[in-house]
Order: structure tokens, then sequence, then C-alpha cells
């Protein structure tokens, strides 16, 4: 018997993965809503952005054939209402992936940021309510709903935390949709920090989170080095972070197939931590990604006290990313872990200072390539 | 090339008193001041590889496009009121172009400081521009130059424009018996200056955002990336620019002092390729001690048939004590500005370039020191005194051997 999911966000990073992994089983067939492009059309874009997180996984063109069979583009957009879908011609999913959001943070975005993940995910419920869906409303979220909150941080619905941007603001408002939500029987996902496959250490699309962090360093490093040859390596720079801050990362094949476990398991929690259970300092992590970027190791500091020009800026530059190196989160797992059992160790939870070295290099590898700096121009002004 | 004299251009890292010099020969009856012409042609340098297209010949129309054109740059600045204060061109509203219409490049700078019938010599220049048969770029700007000093009835031209010190490999290039007047004032005096210019603050804030981005804004219509623009820069992008985004862009005297630095260290290197009389070294604070002298040793270099005691005399009753110095910055900036402007300040001691004047290059003798312990400081608020102190032992090993003669 066919299992039709329905999964929207398809062509991004982790909903690529996702539908992948729910590919692997036989008789499974996946809708996902796409939108056009000015030059594909959803269905062309849908295949080709699944071709290119199976080279990224690792896949061979073997998969191609299940992603052209059973994998359909459904055109649409979740800032529509109903998603713009007319429900006729599909089949009644057994489970409903909203996996489309907007990752970005800033807020001069704020507007947008509440559309897609707040209106976006209104619509997806609406969506999954009109096409009937069977079983489950699975919502990917973030683990960064507890805002400002450290330590413990449980697998509930919570409320009174302080977001640090639009972004989780938005998330913990859509989470709330979702959670009153009971007749699709939600269940809530929050991954954390995700990165590239834990074989190939490869990101399809998607540069964002620990890569968005990774960029900044290269470009300031590029920026430094255009205002003054080697300023970058000579400049040491203080970073405001604290020594026992974790940086939860985590595969985006781990993410995908406990995703796809958890769905297809007959849990009856709610919310779901997709998370490192032993995740790597973050100090070691930052570590890492200025040796891969040929700077000068930063000295890590509690305040701003003191920082020069350039110091500051890089601490305002870094943004977002600021609250990956500042306080100490733990997530709970009993959820996830109940439900997937812990028979079997997760070898992509293992973050070491080489695999981290690995994953950044990689990555580094990709901007170097893409990112030279420009050529320097010549005469200034008066 | 008619003129027997070669060509020269005055460079500098900017702010450094060029302008200066380019009013002081606008006097001179023998030499054709060229007053910012790479500033204006290139809109701070983001246009230099249109102005300049590499081996390529440039007809007369793309010729005429980089001098009478248009630029986003300067554009962006003057309908927002916060164009550079050189302009020369005047805005009334009788005037024939204004903010909203914009105004050619070469009536910024270049043509009013010639003349003030700027706009008739403009539609002058048009005509002769537009007989050019496709050449290399600078032969068909050369041509312009050589024009303008037939125009004004002079035997040499003289091109100064701020900040042009990064473009002497073109120039050395493109010119091969050009000659180079480089003048040379205290890096923190220019890097202040710079930090309240309108000019070197757009230069940086685009060079910034061309980075960011890995395009240049203000070129094309892509806006791929934007969003990891920080919110001063997002908002100097040429669809949100504004007189008040700019002002509040942060770009403090001590950044200015890296870039400084760099340009010193990337220019000293280049006119250290030319042959020794090819290049005169002046410093600022030398012609403000003593103008009398340098004045007459620089249009010596320029031609010795130009010494002319008559403008030698005009030319240094036009200095005027200089209002601001970085001496007046509180200690704690004067501290981050001096270790900003050290590198630059050990390149010119390297090359032996100290002003006769003295005083002005020298840093405290502790900026080098407090420049290498600072990490231990830091460290050891982590790991302990004990550390730190080793830390320090080691730097300060470093310094003393190093740097015998800490400038």
């Amino acid at each position: 018997m066919t299992a039709n999911h329905f999964v929207t966000g398809g062509t991004g990073f982790v909903g690529s993965n996702l539908i992948l992994e729910l590919l692997a089983e036989r008789g499974t067939a996946v809708y996902a809503l796409t939108r056009r492009s000015s030059r594909q059309s959803a269905e062309d874009r849908l295949q080709s952005a699944l071709r290119h997180a199976a080279r990224a996984a690792g896949y061979d063109d073997a998969l191609d054939h299940a992603i052209a069979e059973r994998c359909h583009a459904v055109e649409g957009d979740v800032l529509s209402e109903n998603c713009g879908v007319t429900t006729g011609g599909l089949p009644r999913p057994d489970q409903f992936w909203h996996v489309a959001a907007s990752l970005r943070y800033e807020e001069r975005y704020a507007a947008e940021i509440f559309r897609t993940n707040v209106e976006g995910t209104r619509n997806a419920l609406a969506l999954a309510r009109s096409s009937g869906v069977d079983r489950h409303f699975n919502y990917v979220s973030t683990a960064y709903v507890s805002g400002c909150r450290m330590g413990l941080i449980r697998e509930e619905i919570s409320s009174g935390q302080t977001p640090n941007n639009p972004y989780e603001a938005s998330k913990i408002q859509a989470e709330g949709l979702v959670q009153q939500s009971l007749d699709l029987r939600p269940r809530i996902f929050r991954p954390s920090i995700v990165i590239g496959h834990s074989i190939t250490r490869r990101v399809s699309s998607g540069f964002s989170g620990l890569y968005g962090f990774i960029k900044r360093v290269l470009r300031l490093r590029q920026l430094l080095d255009r205002i003054q040859d080697g300023l970058a390596s000579r400049a040491g720079l203080r970073v405001i972070a604290d020594p026992n801050a974790l940086l939860n990362i985590i595969p985006v094949d781990v993410v995908a197939r406990q995703l796809v476990r958890i769905g297809r398991s007959g849990s009856r929690a709610t919310v779901f931590h997709i998370t490192n259970p032993t995740p790597p300092p973050a100090v070691e992590v930052s570590r890492v990604i200025f040796r891969e970027l040929d700077l000068p190791q930063p000295v890590m500091v509690s305040d701003s006290a003191g920082m020069n020009w350039i110091e500051q800026k890089v601490e305002e530059g870094l943004g977002f990313y600021k609250s990956y190196f500042r306080g100490t989160r733990v997530f709970e797992r009993t959820n996830s872990d109940w439900t997937l059992g812990v028979s079997v160790p997760e070898p992509g939870y293992r973050m070491d200072s080489a695999t981290v070295a690995e994953y950044v290099r990689w990555y580094a590898d990709v901007l170097r390539g893409t990112t030279d700096l420009l050529p320097a121009a010549e005469a200034a002004a008066a | 090339m008619t003129s027997k004299i070669q060509p020269v251009f005055i460079v500098g890292t900017g702010r450094c008193g060029s302008t200066m010099l380019s009013n002081m020969i606008r006097d001179h009856a023998g030499i054709l001041s060229l007053s910012e012409f790479l500033v204006s042609v290139t809109d701070f340098a983001g246009r230099t590889a249109k102005t300049f297209p590499e081996g390529r010949p440039v007809d007369a129309h793309h010729a005429w496009n980089v001098l009478g054109g248009f630029h986003p740059r300067q554009t962006a600045m003057l309908r927002h009121g916060v164009e550079m204060d050189e302009m020369l061109y005047p805005l009334a509203s009788t005037s024939r172009f204004n903010r909203q219409t914009g105004v050619p490049a070469i009536l910024y700078v270049t043509l009013p400081h010639l003349t003030r019938d700027h706009d008739a010599l403009f539609d002058e220049l048009r005509d002769y521009v537009m007989t050019f048969e496709p050449d290399l770029a600078f032969r068909q700007y050369v041509r312009v130059f050589e024009w303008l000093m037939a125009r004004f009835g002079k035997r040499a031209w003289v091109e100064r424009s701020g900040g042009s010190l990064r473009a002497v490999p073109r120039l050395a290039k493109s010119l091969p018996g050009a000659r180079f007047i480089h003048i040379v004032r205290d890096g923190r005096d220019c890097a202040i200056s710079m930090s309240k210019h309108t000019g070197f603050r757009m230069m940086m804030a685009c060079t910034i955002m061309n980075q960011i981005l890995g395009y240049d804004p203000y070129e094309t219509d892509e806006r791929r990336g934007v969003e990891e623009l920080p919110d001063q820069f997002y908002r100097l992008l040429p669809e949100h620019f504004s007189g008040d985004a700019f002002a509040s862009l942060d770009a403090p005297a001590a950044l200015f002092g890296h870039y400084w630095s760099g340009e010193m260290m990337r220019g000293l290197k280049a006119l250290a390729d030319l042959p020794r009389d090819r290049v005169l070294t002046i410093h600022f604070e030398d012609i403000l001690a003593e103008p009398k002298p340098w004045l007459r040793r620089m249009v010596e270099f320029i031609d010795p048939s130009f010494v002319d005691e008559d403008w030698v005399q005009r030319a240094a009753a036009t200095i005027r004590p200089v209002r601001s110095s970085w001496r007046n910055l509180p200690v704690l900036e004067q501290s981050a500005l001096t270790d900003a402007c050290a590198p630059g300040f050990q390149v010119l001691s390297k090359h032996g370039l100290e002003p006769d004047s003295g005083g002005a290059c020298p840093m405290p003798w502790y900026a080098g020191v407090r420049q290498r312990v600072r990490p231990a400081i830091t460290l050891a608020r982590f790991v302990g005194v004990r550390a730190a102190l080793a830390l320090a032992k080691a730097r300060l090993g470093r310094v003393t051997s190093a740097s015998p003669s800490a400038v």
C-alpha cells in the first residue's frame, strides 16, 4: 500500500533531505509544495533540488529514478491562502510535513519573516485540513524557540521565553498555531543547528546556521585584508564567548532519519528535540573555524570592555550567531530517544575537532571558490 | 604625445595635503593643474575597470561616457546633499546641472578648477573627444590632458587625485615615463580627516558592501545576499540611500588608520620599484614648517624651467595653519589610532622617509609594546597572571629583537 506524504519546503536543505529519507522506503510517494521560478517550472525546480541533494548526500544516480517516479511537485506557495492549492486532484496524505520557513532573522525583515513563518504555517494547516491528512501534521520548528532561556530546555510547549530575534519569535508563534490544531494530531520537531551530511560533510543548499557564521568570519578576513594587506593575519581578535557554551550541531541526514522514524512511530508525544546529545564546546568549534580560515586564534573574553573598533564590528557583525556562543543550553531528548530507542549509537553525533574541521573545510573550500577578493580599487577620494 | 615634459602625478593616501598642492599649481603660468580627474572618472574607484578596460581599445563614445557621464555613487551623494567638499561645480538653480540631474564626472572638480566658464569648456571638450579613433584608455585621457594644456597655454600637466597612491602601478605601466610626487602626512591626521570626509566614507562603505555581497550594488540591480549586509550598509544601497543614513555610518578614524597603513605599505612598494629620479617624496608637515624650499623643489622636479620665485612666494602665502590634529583626541583614541597607523609608520621608516621637520610620525615608545602584550593582558583574565606573564615575556622578546628602532 502506498504511503503518501505532503511536504512543504522540499527544495530547502532540511526538506530535500527529508524527502530523500521518505523515498528510501519503497511504496512511499511524496507530494511537495513548490514555487515555480522565473526560469523553471515547479516540477523541474523540485527534481533539480532533489537530485542535487542526493549527490550531496552521496547517493548515486540510482535514486534519481525514485525521485522522478515517486516525487511530484504541487505548484503553490505557503504565502497564499490554502497554499494556493486546490486539493481536488491530490491523494489524501498520510502525513503532512511543514518544513518551509524563512531563515532570515534580521529586524528589517521582520514582516517578511512573520508572513512566511506564521502566516505560512496558518496556510499550511489549512491545506493539511482541506487535504484530509490521515495521521499527523508534522511541523519542523527550531530548538532555538527557547530564545534567551539557558540550562535545561524541555521538550514541551513553553511560553514566556524572550526571543533573540524575529526568526525565533515567529517560530514561537507558529508553534502556538500548530499546537492548537489538535484535530490534525500535530507533532513539533525542533532541530538544533543543522549541518552537512554526516558521511560526505556536504550541504546541497541553504548555507545558514553554522555556515552563515563561517561565511561571516571569512568575509571579515577578506575585508580586513582588503583594507590592509595581511591585517587579518596580524590582528588577533577578541571575541565574547562563554567558555562553557555548547554548540548544538547535528548532521542533516541524522535529522531527516529521526524525523521520518518518529513520524512513522506511534508516539503520542507532541514535541521532539532533534538535537545532538553530545554537542562540542562552542569555543572549540570557533577555534577550528578560525584555523581553517587561516586566521589567528581568537582570544575569548567575557565582555566587550577594551575592545577596539574592529573587534566591536566583529561583535556586531556576528549578530544572530552571537547567541551560539553565549550561555549553555541542554536540550532534553526524552521524547525523541524514547521513540527512537537508544540501543544503536548514532555516529553522526560525534563532533570532535577533526570531524568539525572536515565540515568547515568543505564549506571553506566552496567559499574560496566563489568569493575571491574583489579587485582592489584604485584611486579613492580627495 | 606632444608634451616634451614627462607626465607628473601627485599621489598620496588621501587627506594628506595634496589638494593644497593642486591649488598652488593652478596658479603657475606653465603648468596645467588637473584636479581629481581619477577620482571623478572612476566614481570613487568603483568604476576603475570601466574607466581603464584592460588591453581593450576605447572608442569616442566610451571615452565620453567616462568623462561626461553621470556616475552612480557621485549622483547618489549629490541627490542627498553629501557631496565632497572639493566639488567645485556651482549647484545654483540656474545651473545647467543640479542635484536632480546629476553632474558629469569631469565637471565635478576638474574643469571648474581650471575656469569659471566650465560649461562651455565641457561642450568644447565633448566635440574634441567625439573625434577620437579607438585607442587604449590612458592614451585617450592623455589626449584630453594635452588638449586642455594647449587650450590653457601651458607646457606641462600635473594630475592630482586624492588617494591615488594605490593607482601608481597602473599609472606607471600605462605611462612608462610618468613621474610621481608622493605627498606624505602623518597617518593619524589623515585618518581623522578621512573619517569625516564624505568621499572617503563613501569609498569605505562601498568597499565593505562589495566585499560582503561579492558584487557592486551601485553597478547592478542584482541584490543576492543583501540580507547579509549589516543595517548601516543596507541603508546605503542606492535604493535606500539617504543623507541621514550616510551621516550615521560608523567609520571611525581607527578604521582609516588601518586603511592608511595598508595604502602606505602598498604604495611605497610600488614607488620603490621605479627609478629614484622618477619619484619625489614630500612631507606635508615639512611644507607647513618651511614651504618655500619644498615648493621650489617640487616645481624643479616637474621641470627645472618652471622654478619661478614669484610663484613660490605666492604659493607659500596661501598656506594656512592646520586646524585639527590627532594630538587633540582623547588619550584612548590617540592610542587606538597610533596602533592602527603603526604598520604605515614602520614602512615609511624602513624606506628612510621620515619628515625633516621631525615629530610627526614617531609613535609613543609604549605603543608597540602595548600592541604586543595586549593579548596576554586579556589572557590573564582567563588563565591567570603567570601564564599571561610568560606570553608577555615572549612577545617582548620579539619586540626587542625585531624592532630596534621602534617608530
